[in-house]
């Protein structure tokens, strides 16, 4: 895209060239608190009120405040838009707005940008009175002009000076202005949007913000010579937009839920925020607890006197609540719970996505303790995840976990409005009298199921406790006792399972190459197979949302392709690194999980680079594992 | 003032003003009626009726996940219902429905003339109140703790004295249609709390300034000659009342208190001429006083002019205490937190 030239200085030129793409990748970049994510939230929203597909991501630096300009301090935006439905962040930017040069020479380092990319950025450190500044960016100009980019400088701060006295607070909307103009997006649309943003501050933020996008767009339209068409080629009526946190937040008062108890943890928190703005509107209860493991404890109680209540954490409160997720198990007592997986073991990368707890979530309690986790893939699926689980947890009386990621929590994707049912908000608890001497654990031998009784139900008073008890609910250590419940428990699985359908193959039923996902990486795997396939592979793939119990038929569709393999967000050993063997190597989550059920050979290909799968790298990787299978 | 017998089609944009909480309640009323027409259900339907209403209540997620048919077979369907219990939920149910079938009209009551007011919005809010009877009546009929003495009245009019906290919290909003001589403000306080929104649409003469008397820190009080001016009780999550009065009234709209702890008041229009004339049960002095209250209210005399001897702490106001004994019980009903009845 766009001219060979390294600009230096501002481009006018008399003809302005309009490219039109199928899809464009845009990036917003400053400082942490310079409002590039506001900037790039907004152009996100607008284009999708607009009919195109969009994908965004967050770019967010490690640290809460990392010192300004600094590479490893970018903090921002990527929107991927289309002509039609986007399903993932890409592969490279195409355009990148800078508020200085380091942080977009931090793009620059990390291959984020496309050869030919048109890059904007403020020029102000040019002529910093601070000579080491000057200097920073002669050499990263220097950097950057070593590559094929086409850079024009943008005197954001002298422009937005004109309206407001600290341009720290306005080149965001400045910023959007240019992209607005780039892209021909409405602005009636993006005024609306804007005001939307700042609907809680005073009226003279909005006009000021205002002000700030028309005089973006009029520096665009006077100095620019390229504007970018991505035709809006979807329908944009009843099509909500927002991010997997705030549809997670949504979809669970539409799931009829009572209560979310939580603790504040990256990047699960913004469920709550959702949650704080409008859950009492529909009768529900919001409690931040003093802990993780209270959040659990307070979800489990409400949940146990009939309630239906979920609890929100990530990776690190996951293993606080390891306990009590076994005492919903163990007392049979209905929980559902949403873990927004990120980064690393400990406090890890709490900011960055990553898909390691599959394993935690599975087996992490202590104990034989079985239990339902699905994965939605798409910011829809986990507004209805939510509908999904709470029916689960219900029938089952068990602990279900949700798992999504820092991908879905922040990424922003239009989807169809749901057509709400009233179904969703499930049934009251049956409270009628128990019959004479039917306990409280009246397993059915077949299946394990039982009905659930809540406190005041009358009839059905016995005491509850998480140690090893009989169908009266009375503490046993008899040795059949054990026995007996621990298959109970274990059995309802599989009679969940008996009921899950088997997964359907994106592309042919057999082939070369079938690449299995769980969780947000679905739109890349897709995207990589559909490239694969262009050049005439044989790949298929598999995207699995329930993980315990896994889905039926696996074995016989893993049967049908020549090389399986997973692609995951995790850690794994590559084979050809020093000391790895084919005895102990450490494979991806899945993979080790498909291996242990299936018995099949799974390979893995996964990466724990903090960031979303580029469907490029994983077509390159689909290449080399077909041409590796060839040779065999 | 001019008189005006007719509404204008006021009574209809007040109806359209009050949308979202209509749709609330409606939304509660059809949510309750199909849940307990899945509880008489349960058990008795078709092995497709069950599987029709376990997709229902799966969800989108399910779709090409889940065999549905299967998955209902291992529904928990309940006990069945008792022969006794049945006929009192489907009593509950035919309530629910019949609610239902009433459209906008449940939320509007034209009184008749010399009516009390009172009276009349009661009334109003017992019938739509069935709504929360009918529920309450599922819950303890399932449980088996209905009493046919204490509880046999709640399917033909649950009153808002009856309603818990939640329930105030969804209440179902009315728009009133009354003579001008019948607006006294005074009894409309009871029904004042949690969601409940009021609109009196007056016909003919009316005191200038009534609703004023109604004005307390928490509670929206507007009062207009153009619906238009209503839209702000669709910006309120809490309590509001509103009249649309005749030309030649005072208007004011009193929002509710901020962050700051303050109301904020203002006065759109004063009337210029003194009462001359008795309106129904409301004296010319107590038109005056109306309109002197509302006036002091704008010129913040009324607060300066709060009781100082209120003790501190947190909670409601209390009565003024005039003795060590009656300053104990206020803070002593203050700390009580008494629950709610109902």
């Amino acid at each position: 895209m766009g001219d060979d030239t390294a600009v230096k200085t501002r481009v006018k030129s008399s003809r302005v060239k309009t490219a039109r793409y199928p899809q464009c990748t845009v990036e917003v970049v400053s400082d942490s608190g310079e409002g590039a994510q506001k900037c790039g939230q907004t152009f996100g929203a607008v284009s999708a009120k607009m009919g195109n597909g969009v994908w965004t991501v967050e770019i967010i630096p490690a640290e809460i405040q990392p010192p300004p300009r600094s590479p490893a301090g970018a903090s921002g935006n990527r929107i991927r838009i289309g002509e039609d439905v986007v399903t993932n962040w890409g592969d490279r930017t195409n355009v990148a707005i800078a508020f200085n040069e380091q942080v977009l020479l931090a793009r620059h380092r990390l291959n984020a940008i496309e050869d030919e990319a048109i890059l904007l950025v403020e020029n102000m450190w040019a002529t910093h009175k601070d000579e080491d500044i000057r200097a920073e960016w002669a050499a990263a100009m220097e950097e950057l002009e070593g590559a094929n980019y086409r850079i024009i400088e943008v005197p954001m701060e002298e422009e937005c000076l004109a309206i407001v006295d600290n341009p720290r607070k306005g080149k965001n909307m400045f910023a959007l202005g240019i992209l607005c103009w780039m892209f021909d997006r409405d602005m009636e649309v993006t005024r609306a949007e804007i005001a939307h943003a700042f609907r809680k501050k005073a009226a003279e933020v909005t006009e000021r913000n205002h002000e700030l996008l028309e005089l973006g767009y009029s520096w665009a339209d006077s100095h620019l010579d390229v504007r970018i068409e991505v035709k809006p080629g979807l329908s944009a009526e009843n099509t909500l937009v927002m991010n997997g946190n705030q549809a997670i937040a949504y979809g669970a008062v539409a799931a009829g839920m009572d209560l979310a108890a939580m603790y504040p943890i990256t990047p699960a928190t913004s469920v709550s925020h959702q949650l704080g703005e409008m859950f009492h509107k529909f009768g529900g209860v919001i409690h931040q607890a003093e802990d993780e493991i209270a959040a659990a404890g307070v979800a489990i109680g409400a949940s146990y006197s009939g309630k239906v209540a979920f609890t929100i954490t990530s990776g690190p409160g996951l293993a606080l609540k390891t306990e009590f997720l076994g005492l919903s198990v163990m007392s049979e007592i209905p929980l559902v719970v949403v873990d927004v997986q990120r980064g690393g073991p400990s406090t890890g990368l709490p900011t960055k996505v990553e898909q390691s707890d599959l394993l935690a979530a599975l087996f992490g309690q202590p104990g034989d303790a079985p239990h339902v986790v699905m994965a939605p893939a798409t910011i829809e699926e986990c507004f209805h995840s939510m509908v999904t689980a709470r029916r689960i947890a219900e029938t089952f009386r068990t602990l279900v976990i949700v798992m999504t990621d820092a991908n879905l929590a922040t990424g922003v994707q239009p989807f169809p409005r749901p057509v709400l049912d009233p179904a969703w908000q499930g049934s009251l608890p049956d409270m009628s009298p128990v019959p004479e001497g039917k306990p409280p654990y009246d397993w059915d031998e077949e299946t394990g199921l039982s009905r659930r009784f809540v406190p005041g139900t009358p009839g059905g008073m016995h005491t509850l406790t998480g140690l090893a008890h009989d169908e009266h609910s009375k503490v046993a250590y008899a040795s059949a006792v054990n026995q007996k419940s621990s298959a109970m428990r274990s059995r309802k699985m599989a009679v969940l399972h008996s009921t899950l359908r088997p997964p359907v193959v994106y592309g042919d039923e057999a082939g070369d190459l079938l690449v299995v996902g769980w969780g947000s990486t679905k739109g890349a795997i897709e995207e990589a197979v559909d490239r694969a396939r262009a050049e005439g592979l044989t790949v298929s793939s598999l995207h699995l949302r329930f993980l315990s119990p896994l889905e039926p038929g696996l074995k016989a569709i893993f049967g049908r392709f020549k090389r399986v393999m997973t692609v995951e967000i995790n850690y794994s050993d590559d084979p050809d690194l020093p000391y790895i063997t084919e005895e102990n190597r450490r494979r991806g989550q899945l993979a080790w999980l498909l291996r242990a059920q299936t018995l099949v050979d799974v390979d893995c290909w996964t990466r724990v680079l903090g960031e979303p799968l580029q469907p490029g790298a994983i077509h390159e990787v689909i290449r080399d594992h077909i041409s590796k299978g060839s040779a065999s | 003032m001019p008189s005006d017998k007719t509404t204008d089609g006021r009574v209809e944009r007040s109806l359209a003003i009050l949308e979202k909480a209509r749709e609330d309640f409606h939304s509660a009323l059809v949510a309750t009626s199909e849940e307990l027409r899945g509880l008489l259900d349960a058990g008795s339907g078709s092995a497709e009726a069950r599987a029709e209403r376990t997709a229902a209540e799966l969800g989108a997620f399910a779709v090409g996940h889940i065999d549905v048919d299967r998955f209902s077979a291992f529904e928990e369907t309940g006990e069945p219902v008792a022969v006794t219990v049945a006929p009192k939920l489907e009593a509950a149910s035919r309530t629910l429905q019949s609610l239902l079938d009433r459209g906008d009209d449940l939320f509007l009551v034209r009184a008749e003339a010399g009516k009390d007011l009172r009276e009349v919005v009661s009334a109003g809010l017992a019938r739509a109140g069935r709504a929360f009877g009918a529920a309450r009546t599922v819950e303890l009929a399932r449980s088996g703790r209905y009493d046919e003495a204490q509880h046999g009245e709640w399917l033909d009019r649950f009153p808002p004295s009856l309603w818990s906290g939640r329930e105030r919290k969804l209440a179902p909003p009315i728009v009133v249609e009354i003579e001008g001589t019948d607006l006294l403000a005074g009894g409309l306080a009871d029904f004042l709390d949690g969601a409940q929104k009021i609109v009196l649409v007056v016909r003919g003469p009316a005191p200038p300034a009534e609703l004023s008397r109604l004005i307390t820190p928490g509670l929206m009080v507007v009062q207009a000659e153009d619906p238009a001016d209503l839209s702000v009780l669709a910006e309120t999550e809490g309590p509001a009342v509103a009249a649309l009065l005749p030309d030649g009234a005072a208007r004011f709209v009193h929002l509710p208190e901020d962050d700051g702890g303050r109301g904020r008041l203002t006065v759109n229009h004063m009337p210029e001429d003194e009462p001359k004339r008795a309106l129904g049960r409301v004296s010319v002095y107590q038109q005056a006083e109306g309109l002197r209250h509302l006036a002091s209210l704008a010129a913040g005399w009324g607060l300066a002019a709060a009781p100082a001897a209120a003790p501190s702490g947190d909670g409601a106001a209390a009565p003024a205490a005039s003795t060590a004994a009656d300053t104990l019980a206020a803070w002593i009903l203050r700390q009580a937190d008494l629950p709610e009845t109902g």
